[in-house]
Formats: C-alpha cells, sequence, structure tokens
C-alpha cells in the first residue's frame, strides 16, 4: 500500500504526539501513584503497627514473647507486611517473623533506636530500607506504650508499590496505544479522503504541463475545499487550452510577418546602392551585401571573413573601429583600398550592434568621389566666378561702351555660371545637411532632402507641402521660432541658432540653424539661405551630463549644489515674498556605519537608496530631498504655513526610517536624527542654514537618536562659544600658552616617591588655568591635540632630562604623559616619541605614555600595533581609567602594557562600597596575573589609602598624597627623596 | 385426659430434644482440631491414635457411665486459620463435648480467645500438644487443661543440665512463629537465671522439610561459637539443621524440644545418616514433656501399649490413603493415650450425667492421684498443668534411650 505524504506526515505527527503523551502521562502517573502508594503503605504500616502495638503492651510488660509472636504470626499475611518485629523496652527483638535472622539493616535500627532515646521510641518514624534477600521496605517504627513497653517495628514492601506502577503505566500505554491505532485508522481515512484526489489532480497537472488537457480527473464534488480545488484547477486548465490555442495561432502569423519583413530587408540590403557589412566583435566581416563587393572591387561573398581594417585600409579606420567597440557611432570620411583601382573617398558610418550576446559592428560605406568631386568643383567653381564676376564687373564698366563687342564673351560667362548652378545644385541635393531657402517673409522656398529627411519626410516636395500647408508644422517652440524669424527680418546673420523643432511624426528635436540674408544687386533683402543640423543627440547628452552634475548617482535624489541652488532660490523667493516660509532639514542614519561594516557596502547602498524613497515618499511634490554624501540627507521644504506641518513631515520621516527594510534577506533596522533650522528669514547664506541644521541634527543624536530637534538660540549660542573657545585655544597653542603640573605617585606601602604623572594646564588669558577637561575635546575635534600633544611630549622629556641630570636617571623621575585618542592613533606617534627620546638623550623607561582603556578598546587591533612600536623604543606604557573600558582580556594579554591605573571612581568608593572594593580586589588580581603593576588613581583620603594597602595595591597617587605641583616644588620632593634615600 | 397427658408430653420431649440433643444420652464427642496432613502431619495422627486406643478401650468395656466416647477430628494442616474455622465448626455444632488434643503452639495460642468468645458454652481445650505459656497462663488459661510440661519447663531444664557441664554458651535454632518463640523464650529467660544470654538465634519457615536447606541457620549459629544449640522446630526442620551442622562441623550437642517428635527425628536422621554413610544421631538431646512409653516402670506404659497392640487404631478416616504408615508406639501417641486417660478419669468422676460445666472440677479433683504416669497430677488452683517433670532421652546406636544425666557433655 503506498501511504499518500499527507498521511505520513500526520502519522509521524500523532506517532511524535502519542509518545509525548505516553511519556508526560506514564512519568505523571508513576510518579503520583508512588506518592499516594507510598503514603497508603506509610499509613497501612502505621495502621498495623498501631494495632500490634495496641495489643501487645500486655504481653510486652508480661515479657511474654511466645504470646506476641503468636499476635505478630497473622501479620506477614497482609499483602504488603513484609515482616515485623517487637522489641523490647531495651531494643531487643523480642518476637519478629524473619527467616532465619533479623537482617543487618533493622538490627541496626534498633541499635539507633537505643542510642538516640535510651530505647524508647517516642513517635512513630518511617524509614525507607533497601535489605538484602526481602528487597525496599518501607520500615514504619511504632512506640507500645509511648515507648515504655517496647516497639513494634512494620516492613512494608516497597515491590508492591513498583508492581502497582507498573501495571498502571501498562494498562494505561495499552490504552493509549489503542487509542493510538484509533486515530491512525481515522486520519488514514480522512487523508485518504483528501489524498486521493489530490493525487488524481497532480496527475493532471503534470499532464497539462505536457499540454495534454484531455481526460480530466474525475473528483466528487462533495462541497468541501478539494473538490472547489480540483473544480477550479479544472477551469483553469479548459482556459489554459483556449489560450495556449490562441497564443499558438498568434505566433503562427508573428513569425510569418517576421520572414516577410526579413525578406524585405534583404532585398533592400542587396540592392541599396551603399556599401553594407556586418562585422563581429573581432573585426572580421561576417556579412555584406553586394554593393559593398563592387565598391571594392572585390566579389561579395570574398569579404566575409576579411577584417574591416584591411577593408577599409588599416591606419584611417583603427580609431574609428575603436570608437565603435565602445559602443559608440561614428560617421567619418576616409579614403578606402580598392583592388584593381585606385583608393576612392568613403564616408562610413559604423554603429555597434549588440547580436547574440556580442558586439557587433554595422558599417555603411558610401562612395563620396563623386560628392568630393563636386564640391572641389564647386568650390573652384566659385572661386571662379567670384573672380570673374569681379573682373567682369570692372570690365561691365569699363567696357560699357564696348557691351556688344563683349556680348559673345558674356555669353560664354553665362553658361559656366549655368554651369556653376548646375553643380552647387547637385551639392544642394547630396549634401547631409539640411539646406534651405526661405522667401523674404521666412516661408521656406526650397529645401533639400537632407532637411526633409531630418523633419522626417520622405523628400523635399512633401516637405515644402507639408509647411505650405501649416507654416508651424515643424515648430515646437514658438517664442523661439518668432525670435529667429524677427533676427532673419531684421538682416541679421544668423549662426549656431539652436532651438527645439517638431518631426512629421511628432517627436521632438534640437535643430541649429545658420542662415543669412540674400539680396539682390540693389541690396534689397530677397530671401534668407541656410543650412540646418540636427543636433539632437548633442542636447540629449548634454542634459545627461548637467543631471550627473548636480544629482547623486546612487540614489538620483539632487546633490548638495542643486540641493543649495533650491536654497538659494527659496531665500531669493522668500525675501521677494515676506509671507513665503521655508525651512530645512539635515537628516543623519543612526546606524550607518555599523550595518555598513557589518552587513557589507551593497547592503548599505540598498539602505541609501531605501531611505532616499521613504523621505520622497514622505515629504510633498514640491519639495526637495537630496543627499549630501555619506548617510547625511537634506530636505528642503517649502510654503509651508505652519510649523506643525514641518513637525508632522519631520514625524512622518522618523517612522518612515524606523520602519525595517528588508534588503538582501535581512531585515535591517536604522533610525535617523534630524535637525531642522524653522526660522530661515534672517539668514542671508544657504551654508549657513545648512550648518545650523547640522548642529541641531547633532542635538538631536545627542539627545538620544531617533528624533529631531529644532536650531534654536541656545544652540547657536553654545555654536558661537564653541568657536570662540576653538579661537582661543588655536591662538594659546600658538603662543604655548601652556603649563605642565607634576602629581606624584607614591608607594603605597613605603610612602617613597615612585614619580610623577604630567598634567596640563591652560594659561586662559582671561579664564585662567584651566584643567585639560575644559579644552582636550575641543583640541581634540579641531586637530589642534597634535601642537599640544607635541608641545607636551618635548616639555616633559625635557623635565625628565633635566631632572636625571640633576639626581641621576635611577631616580624616581619617571613622568607619565597622557595620550589622547586622536594622539594614541596618529600615525607618526612613535617617529615623534623617538625624537624626543634622541633630542633629550633621557633613559628611556623614564617616560612613561598613559593611554585610557576605552581609547585602547575601541581600536584593539590597531593599539596593539601602536604599543608594540612604542614599546619598541623603551618607554613604559600604561593603561589609564581601567575598569571603565570592558576589556577584553584576550587583548589585555596582548598589549604590551607595564601598568593598569585602577579608574578613579573605584578609589573613591572602594573604603564604602563593597562592590567598588571587589573590583578593585579583582583589577589588582588581573595584574598581578599578568605580571604588571597597578596605580591607584585619585585616593583622597586615608581610608582609602588602608583599604588599598589591606587589598596589595602597591602604587597611588591623588590629594592625600599632594595636588599636582608645579616643576620646582616637585623637583623639591625629588630632592628630598634622593636626599633620604 | 391420660391420653392428651401422653400427647404434651409427647410434644414437650419433641421441643426439648434438639434442644440438648447429646449431652443428656449418647456419646461423648470431643472435637480434636490437629495437623492430619502436612510435615507435622505424623504428631497428629499418633496424639489421634493414642487417644483412640484409650477410647476403644473404655468403649469396648462399654463406655462410661454407658456411654461411648468418639473424638470427631478436622484437619487443620498445622495452620492458625484452619484451627480457628475448626475450632468455631466445633463450638456451633453443640454437641462437642470438648476440644481434644490442638496440635501445635501457632494453632492453640490463636484458638484461645475462642475458648473467651464460647465462655458461655462451656467450651474448654483439653490436654493440646503444646508447651507454650500462654495457655498455662492468665487470662486463658481457665479454658485451658494441659498434660504436659511447657516448653520454658523443658527449655529450663535443658539450659540447667548443659550450664551444669559448663556449656553456657546456648544458640538456639527456632521455628518462625509463636512456638519457636515460646522456646526461644523458654531459653531466654533460663539462662538470664544465669546472668546469661543467647550467643546466637536463627529462625526458619514452619513449613520447612527435612531435604530444606539450613545452611544460613547453621552458618547463623556457628558464627556464634556455641557449646550447645537448643531446637525448637518439627521433627523435618530439626533433622535438616542436624544434618547440615554436622556437615558443616558443627558438633556441639543438639537438644530438641519435645513438640519435634522424637521417633520421627530419629528415623529422618537415620535415613539421611544411611544415605550420607555417616551417623547424625550422635549428641542429640530430646527433651519430653510426656514420659517414654519405653519406661517400664510406668504402669501407663504398659497399659497403652496393651491398647495399642489390641485396638492398633487406625489415622482419622477423613486422611485414608496419603501413605501415612502408623507407628507401633510413640511418644505423641502415649501422649494422647494419656490424655485420654485423664479426661475419662474425669467423665467418670463427673457420675452419670457429665457436662462440660463440670470438667474443671472434675479435673481438679484427680489433683494428687497417679494414674501410672510416674508422677501424681499436679492440677491445682494455679496449675492447669497435670504433669511438670521434664525427661531428656537421646539416641544411642539407632534407638531413643533415656538420658539421665548430660555428664557425656562435660566440657
Amino acid at each position: 500500500m503506498k501511504l499518500s505524504r499527507l498521511f505520513k506526515r500526520t502519522l509521524v505527527f500523532m506517532i511524535l504526539a502519542f509518545g509525548l503523551l505516553a511519556g508526560a502521562t506514564s512519568l505523571y502517573s508513576s510518579y503520583t501513584l508512588r506518592e499516594r502508594l507510598t503514603r497508603e503503605f506509610e499509613s497501612k504500616g502505621l495502621a498495623i503497627a498501631g494495632s500490634i502495638a495496641s495489643s501487645s503492651v500486655d504481653l510486652l510488660l508480661s515479657d511474654d514473647a511466645a504470646a506476641i509472636q503468636s499476635v505478630m504470626d497473622q501479620y506477614p499475611g497482609i499483602e504488603g507486611v513484609r515482616y515485623a518485629l517487637v522489641a523490647s523496652a531495651r531494643g531487643e527483638a523480642l518476637a519478629h517473623t524473619f527467616v532465619p535472622q533479623v537482617p543487618e539493616a533493622v538490627v541496626a535500627a534498633l541499635w539507633d533506636m537505643r542510642m538516640r532515646g535510651g530505647g524508647r521510641l517516642r513517635a512513630p518514624e518511617i524509614h525507607d530500607f533497601d535489605i538484602p534477600g526481602l528487597g525496599p521496605v518501607i520500615h514504619v517504627s511504632y512506640p507500645v506504650l509511648a515507648g515504655e513497653a517496647g516497639s513494634v517495628h512494620i516492613g512494608m514492601d516497597r515491590r508492591i508499590i513498583d508492581t502497582a506502577i507498573r501495571n498502571a503505566i501498562i494498562n494505561l500505554q495499552v490504552l493509549t496505544f489503542g487509542v493510538f491505532l484509533l486515530c491512525v485508522v481515522a486520519a488514514y481515512s480522512y487523508t485518504d479522503s483528501i489524498s486521493r484526489p489530490l493525487t488524481a489532480l497532480a496527475a493532471y497537472a503534470r499532464r497539462v504541463r505536457g499540454h495534454d488537457f484531455s481526460d480530466p480527473p474525475d473528483i466528487p464534488a462533495r462541497g468541501d475545499e478539494v473538490a472547489e480545488v480540483a473544480e477550479a484547477f479544472r477551469t483553469t486548465a479548459q482556459e489554459l487550452a483556449g489560450f495556449i490555442a490562441e497564443l499558438e495561432r498568434r505566433m503562427g502569423d508573428a513569425t510569418a510577418e517576421s520572414r516577410d519583413a526579413l525578406a524585405t530587408v534583404s532585398a533592400i540590403l542587396r540592392n541599396m546602392a551603399d556599401g553594407l557589412f556586418l562585422a563581429g566583435s573581432h573585426g572580421r566581416v561576417i556579412q555584406a551585401n553586394p554593393a559593398l563587393g563592387a565598391m571594392l572591387g572585390r566579389p561579395a561573398d570574398s569579404l566575409t571573413g576579411l577584417p574591416v581594417a584591411t577593408l577599409l585600409g588599416a591606419d584611417p579606420a583603427r580609431p574609428l573601429l575603436d570608437g565603435t567597440a565602445r559602443g559608440e557611432r561614428s560617421t567619418a570620411e576616409l579614403t578606402v583600398p580598392r583592388v584593381g583601382d585606385a583608393p576612392f573617398p568613403a564616408e562610413i558610418s559604423l554603429a555597434a550592434l549588440d547580436l547574440g550576446g556580442t558586439r557587433h559592428v554595422v558599417g555603411i560605406l558610401r562612395d563620396v568621389t563623386a560628392r568630393r568631386q563636386a564640391e572641389q568643383a564647386l568650390r573652384d567653381a566659385r572661386d571662379a566666378l567670384e573672380e570673374r564676376v569681379r573682373e567682369r564687373t570692372e570690365d561691365l564698366w569699363r567696357a560699357n561702351d564696348k557691351l556688344s563687342a563683349e556680348i559673345a564673351e558674356r555669353r560664354t560667362a553665362e553658361a559656366a555660371l549655368r554651369q556653376a548652378e548646375a553643380k552647387f545644385r547637385g551639392l544642394f541635393e547630396n549634401s547631409m545637411e539640411g539646406i534651405f531657402r526661405l522667401d523674404a517673409q521666412g516661408r521656406y522656398v526650397e529645401a533639400n532632402p537632407a532637411l526633409a529627411r531630418i523633419f522626417g519626410h520622405p523628400e523635399p516636395g512633401a516637405f515644402l507641402a507639408a509647411l505650405a500647408e501649416d507654416p508651424d508644422a515643424t515648430a515646437a517652440d514658438p517664442e523661439k521660432e518668432a525670435e529667429f524669424l524677427a533676427r532673419l527680418l531684421a538682416g541679421d546673420e544668423v549662426r549656431g541658432f539652436e532651438s527645439r523643432a517638431r518631426r512629421r511624426d511628432g517627436h521632438e528635436i534640437w535643430i541649429s540653424r545658420n542662415a543669412r540674408p540674400v539680396r539682390d544687386h540693389t541690396g534689397t533683402p530677397i530671401g534668407h539661405e541656410g543650412f540646418l543640423q540636427d543636433i539632437t543627440e548633442r542636447k540629449e547628452a548634454e542634459s545627461r551630463l548637467m543631471h550627473q552634475a548636480f544629482h547623486d548617482p546612487l540614489t538620483g535624489l539632487p546633490n548638495r549644489t542643486l540641493f543649495l541652488d533650491h536654497l538659494r532660490l527659496a531665500m531669493e523667493r522668500a525675501r521677494r515674498n515676506p509671507g513665503y516660509l521655508f525651512c530645512v532639514l539635515y537628516m543623519d542614519l543612526d546606524r550607518f556605519k555599523i550595518i555598513n561594516d557589518s552587513l557589507g557596502h551593497s547592503i548599505g547602498d540598498e539602505l541609501l537608496k531605501h531611505v532616499a524613497r521613504q523621505l520622497e515618499a514622505s515629504v510633498r511634490a514640491m519639495d526637495t530631498v537630496a543627499r549630501f554624501g555619506g548617510d547625511e540627507f537634506a530636505v528642503l521644504l517649502e510654503d509651508f504655513r505652519h510649523p506643525r506641518e514641518v513637525v508632522a513631515i519631520a514625524k512622518r520621516i522618523l517612522a518612515a526610517v524606523r520602519s525595517p527594510a528588508s534588503l538582501g534577506g535581512y531585515d535591517v533596522h536604522t533610525s535617523a536624527s534630524i535637525g531642522i533650522v524653522l526660522l530661515t528669514e534672517h539668514y542671508t547664506q544657504a551654508d549657513l542654514i545648512l550648518r545650523d541644521a547640522d548642529t541641531a541634527m547633532y542635538h538631536a543624536k545627542a539627545a538620544g537618536k531617533s528624533r529631531f530637534k529644532v536650531f534654536n538660540r541656545r544652540m547657536h549660542e553654545q555654536a558661537v562659544r564653541q568657536l570662540r573657545l576653538e579661537t582661543d585655544l588655536a591662538r594659546s597653542v600658538r603662543d604655548k600658552d601652556f603649563t605642565l603640573l607634576f602629581q606624584p605617585m607614591r608607594d603605597v606601602a613605603t610612602g617613597a616617591l615612585a614619580g610623577f604623572e604630567a598634567l596640563v594646564r591652560w594659561n586662559h588669558p582671561e579664564r585662567g588655568l584651566l584643567a585639560p577637561a575644559e579644552f582636550i575635546h575641543v583640541a581634540e575635534d579641531t586637530g589642534l591635540i597634535f601642537p599640544l600633544g607635541d608641545w607636551v611630549l618635548d616639555q616633559a622629556g625635557a623635565t625628565i632630562g633635566a631632572w636625571e641630570e640633576r639626581f641621576g636617571p635611577q631616580a624616581p623621575v619617571c613622568v607619565s604623559v597622557n595620550l589622547s585618542a586622536k594622539q594614541f592613533m596618529q600615525p607618526g606617534l612613535a617617529a615623534r616619541v623617538e625624537a624626543v627620546l634622541r633630542r633629550t638623550g633621557i633613559h628611556p623607561p623614564n617616560l612613561c605614555l598613559e593611554t585610557s582603556e576605552s581609547v585602547l578598546m575601541d581600536h584593539a587591533s590597531a593599539a596593539i600595533d601602536m604599543l608594540r612600536q612604542l614599546k619598541a623604543h623603551g618607554v613604559t606604557l600604561a593603561m589609564d581609567d581601567f575598569g571603565t573600558g570592558y576589556s577584553s582580556l584576550s587583548y589585555l594579554r596582548q598589549f604590551p602594557i607595564d601598568a593598569l591605573k585602577i579608574d578613579r571612581s573605584f578609589i573613591s568608593r572602594c573604603d564604602t562600597d563593597d562592590e567598588a572594593r571587589v573590583i578593585v580586589n579583582s583589577i589588582l588580581t588581573l595584574a598581578g596575573n599578568l605580571g604588571i603593576s597597578a596605580v591607584a588613581e585619585g585616593v583622597d583620603t586615608q581610608a582609602q589609602l588602608e583599604t588599598l594597602r589591606r587589598l596589595g595595591c602597591t602604587l597611588a597617587q591623588g590629594y592625600l598624597f599632594s595636588r599636582p605641583l608645579p616643576r620646582a616644588e616637585a623637583e623639591a620632593l625629588l630632592h628630598q627623596a634622593c636626599g633620604q634615600g | 385426659m391420660p391420653v392428651l397427658r401422653h400427647v404434651f408430653a409427647a410434644l414437650f420431649l419433641l421441643v426439648l430434644v434438639p434442644a440438648c440433643p447429646a449431652r443428656a444420652q449418647g456419646d461423648i464427642v470431643l472435637g480434636m482440631s490437629a495437623a492430619f496432613s502436612g510435615p507435622t502431619r505424623g504428631l497428629g495422627i499418633e496424639l489421634y491414635r493414642g487417644a483412640q486406643a484409650c477410647f476403644a478401650e473404655v468403649n469396648a468395656a462399654g463406655g462410661v457411665h454407658g456411654r461411648r466416647i468418639v473424638i470427631r477430628a478436622l484437619d487443620d494442616r498445622y495452620s492458625p486459620g484452619p484451627a480457628i474455622e475448626n475450632t468455631i465448626t466445633f463450638a456451633e455444632q453443640g454437641d462437642v463435648f470438648a476440644l481434644f488434643g490442638q496440635v501445635g503452639t501457632p494453632t492453640a495460642t490463636r484458638v484461645l480467645p475462642l475458648l473467651r468468645r464460647y465462655q458461655g458454652s462451656d467450651l474448654y481445650l483439653l490436654f493440646p500438644l503444646t508447651g507454650a505459656e500462654p495457655l498455662r497462663q492468665p487470662p486463658y488459661a481457665r479454658w485451658v487443661f494441659n498434660l504436659r510440661a511447657s516448653y520454658a519447663q523443658e527449655a529450663r531444664g535443658l539450659v540447667d543440665n548443659f550450664v551444669r557441664q559448663g556449656r553456657t554458651r546456648i544458640a538456639v535454632l527456632h521455628q518462625g512463629d509463636a512456638y519457636g518463640r515460646a522456646g526461644w523464650d523458654g531459653v531466654r529467660k533460663a539462662l538470664a537465671r544465669f546472668d546469661l544470654t543467647i550467643v546466637a538465634e536463627a529462625s526458619h519457615a514452619r513449613d520447612t522439610g527435612p531435604e530444606a536447606d539450613m545452611g544460613p541457620q547453621v552458618d547463623i549459629l556457628a558464627r556464634g561459637r556455641p557449646d550447645a544449640v537448643v531446637a525448637v522446630g518439627s521433627s523435618e526442620a530439626c533433622a535438616a539443621f542436624i544434618r547440615q551442622a554436622r556437615d558443616a562441623g558443627l558438633s556441639v550437642p543438639v537438644a530438641v524440644l519435645s513438640f519435634a517428635g522424637a521417633e520421627r527425628l530419629t528415623e529422618l536422621l537415620a535415613h539421611a545418616g544411611a544415605a550420607a554413610g555417616r551417623d547424625y544421631t550422635a549428641d542429640l538431646a530430646l527433651s519430653q514433656a510426656v514420659p517414654s512409653h519405653d519406661d517400664p516402670n510406668l504402669p501407663a506404659a504398659a497399659a497403652y501399649r496393651r491398647a495399642a497392640d489390641r485396638f492398633a487404631p487406625p489415622p482419622p478416616p477423613t486422611l485414608v490413603g496419603d501413605g501415612y504408615r502408623p507407628l507401633p508406639y510413640s511418644l505423641a501417641a502415649f501422649e494422647g493415650y494419656l490424655g485420654a486417660r485423664l479426661f475419662v478419669e474425669a467423665l467418670r468422676h463427673m457420675g452419670p450425667d457429665p457436662h462440660p460445666r463440670l470438667l474443671p472440677e472434675a479435673l481438679r479433683a484427680l489433683a494428687g492421684q497417679d494414674l501410672g504416669m510416674g508422677e501424681p497430677v499436679a492440677f491445682g488452683p494455679d496449675s492447669n498443668q497435670a504433669l511438670t517433670r521434664v525427661h531428656f532421652i537421646t539416641v544411642e546406636r539407632g534407638r531413643l534411650t533415656p538420658l539421665h544425666d548430660f555428664t557425656r557433655w562435660r566440657k
């Protein structure tokens, strides 16, 4: 029997479900049964023991063991009673039912009882024994006469409980199995009723796939879903059959049509006057028409396989072909060799064509020998004509009186003129450019075929007829057209007049026109002549370039330049119209860098596109959404009436960005922070609006992300203050308005001086001495940290040098210098340190460089490199603020550091707070395990010092010992230390 | 009217006869529930046969005051349950004069409460074959009359003799029931008088057969390094123990309480000895609660043998065909005979109109009389036991021989 997959799945599910059910019920019922039966047996044991006890009181008191035994003998017959024993008040077994002797466990229990209660059992007790030969029992001890007369002991057989549980579980499982079988049968019949029609449908579906629509399966219409599906399927199959028949018929038609078209094209190719070839990507001819063969003096079928370069003459053709290979379309004139004849000039048009996935080149070659000759002739003729006309005119004037004598000559000249006219006509007819002649009112009176072609007409006659019917047929821009006409009528020569025009089929094209007036011999304008070029392609290329210049290529949004342009326009509009309100939103994604780094740039780019679409969807059509690069976007909201509209839009944007995007298989969550400049009327520069929006955006980010902030005065003032501080700091760095202070570091055990930490102070011209906390972040932001850090390093190096000279290099002249994050990560740091060491000649370990734990951990792998470079120069390295940066132990092992400086936040609480003490202790243990020293920072009280001493900390610094000292005072300390030492 | 009077008399008789059917006239019926099957059946059957020998002789001579004495026997298979059922049956039948010769402590001690239950019917238990203390102590002693000395007395006799010979380390093998416990208790209390305790004790199941494995019990007792072993069990169990104890090298004297029939024990040991090619009967001390039928000095013994020879009573009719071969004479049958003699004497003492109510008085009236049992009947106000002396026998050359002292086991 083949089981349907539906049934198999149901069966597997039922097996699992029933298996689970059986397991669970077995466990549960065995547990409850065991509990219940154990309680029952215990109470039964207690009852039996109680009954023996009550009937044995007298017998025990009279010490009649046989009578007691007689009482007891009946009990082992009771189900579950394994044994019975009566002990005297002294704990001796007076009567029992054991054979051959009282087991050790029971003897031991009696002995215990005797030991514990002096033989007296005061209350019933229950124990569990596993007695060899008897198996597990519940041993119930029961006092007789409150233990004064003795005690009764009953052993209840635990195996009965196990048997009962086993039987109960077997019954349960048999029942469960029965139900299971019933369910299997029910499920089988149920799934069979579903799967049988489905199988039939599936078989029919396979046949339908092979376009066999005959004999649909017979599914009884029982009104259930399966029957509905079957019915729907049958109907669909029938419709499908109809569709396919229709489709096949249409395809037949289409094939016939295209065959006809192909035949037509072939005929054209065979019969066209121009040579045409198709070359493959390898540059060899694949196909050529007879005209080409004729042109080149070769049989058409011998061309196939020849390199195009050979055909066209290697040198002139190559750049042209290369150009084509890059997908350009090119037209050129070149001299083409001809077999058995002289080379001839030809115009060649090449176009790239993708056929079957590879690039092919289609070339059309036109022999322009005739045209060249005509042009040359025309030029010559014109020159000659002009010369002759001039001479003639002179002659006319000179020989007016000799007119008759010269008539013959004049006839000759006229004949030549006619000849030139004919030649000019040829040029006119065959030019690639459109050539036209207008009457004095600007109406077309003549046009060459090229012109007609440009405007989509088959030949000039039709073009002129169309214009006669509708003088504006080609005009797409009436204003421009009027301007052109006006300039013409004003008698100007018009050059390169570009305008849009309309072809016969309605397409707009760009044309460029040159025209000049034609005057009669009196100078009266009798019309205009000129030529016209189709410059649509050039215009489109220009327009594309324009778009690229002002849009972000990734998202297609306007870029910063275009946004600023729009913003300036809006400012202009607002200035003209005081009621016109606009505002700028500056937005930055909150987690973009993380997403970019973790999911890859392609997901990052997708996210940016997604956000761009969300932004566009969140604003109105008239608003400008721009991307400034990276994850920064700006929105220009124009012509709103009330600020709450802006707030609503900002909220809408935040919500849209917050909604997760499904990109490349990930659900990417991001959020944005938005800064808004709402009051824009007093701004004069677009840049400043953006700057303030940026500032507001940073406030929003700082306030917790995924929110917006409107720029206000306070932000402005803060920005101003920041700017001021930056300016001051820059000046001070230039003028070196800084001082170094030295805070001593001492041995916790002996109090001996162990070194100093150098601390920089800014000697602010107005605010006095400033601690680093007030300016280091500004220095970091502005990059002033580098010159400042160099200055500190130099100063510290110089100080150490001076001290070494005075006190010797072994004196505690070690000075620690703090390195900020930027400073630490600067590539030239090692070189700078080396320079200081070389310049000062100090003992390198006396210079200690400190960096905070968070800096090291944030750039762990780079930090390892930097620390190793520094270590190579022999300086001492310390990790500052330890305990705040969530150090990874594996990194900690790789850092070649010499000391950990325990953060002051732990030290300040270590005498009062258990948790802080535990942390300090852990850090000390950690430092011990790493084999490096630990320094406690910020020790302020004696109690803290005591705690540290107790915890085994070796070095400490803080106000308890000394505040940071000027160099002279530090020197005094050193002097004192060395004097004593 | 005389006719009418006769009619009334007849009617009166009709009413009265069912009320007291047998006690006025007819046989004196004794109800005997005992082991007539199972390992202990030898005791029950022989006890029955001994009593029947006596009653057959009395009945043959015309009965007591013209009334025959018959035993109605029911088998209790030495189990308390059937024993109780049988006793109730006897009590409810109404025509049973007294209960006679219950065999075994576990059965007899469980029947005791029934005597109190039927105290209004004057149901007495006569001469059960057990030495257990509850039959000799309040509250049940008043419904029981014993012939034999108690197990306590037997135990005391054995312990006294062993201790006298320097054998103070006494071990006990006992049946795991009231009988075994009674023997155990006897030994314990006897030893306590010398400030001694039982050095090792082991029990065995009640229905232990002669081929049973007593290895564990032998090991347990041997570990106590006893000077002597007191065995309180059936002949079969004791035989099994002795055989294996000897095989295991435990050669100390083994004393066996009287409940183990000496003849059966000897037979089993001889049989086993023949099979193993060794003598298992050496160093045995068999205590006896009644004198031996071999004792030539006892008139009762001669009378017993005579009656047994003459009547050779068969086993109880219900049990014919189980292959039991009756012994010509046996200690148990002699005990049955002696009990029957006592009852007959008491019946005679009651005169022509005996009633169970009169039994205690009639039996106590025999106190001090010598009925040829080697000592006077010892019934008294505080004693419901006829005999007090304990006798010892041993096995020599396969024969049961009186044992007068224990000097052979001097240590």
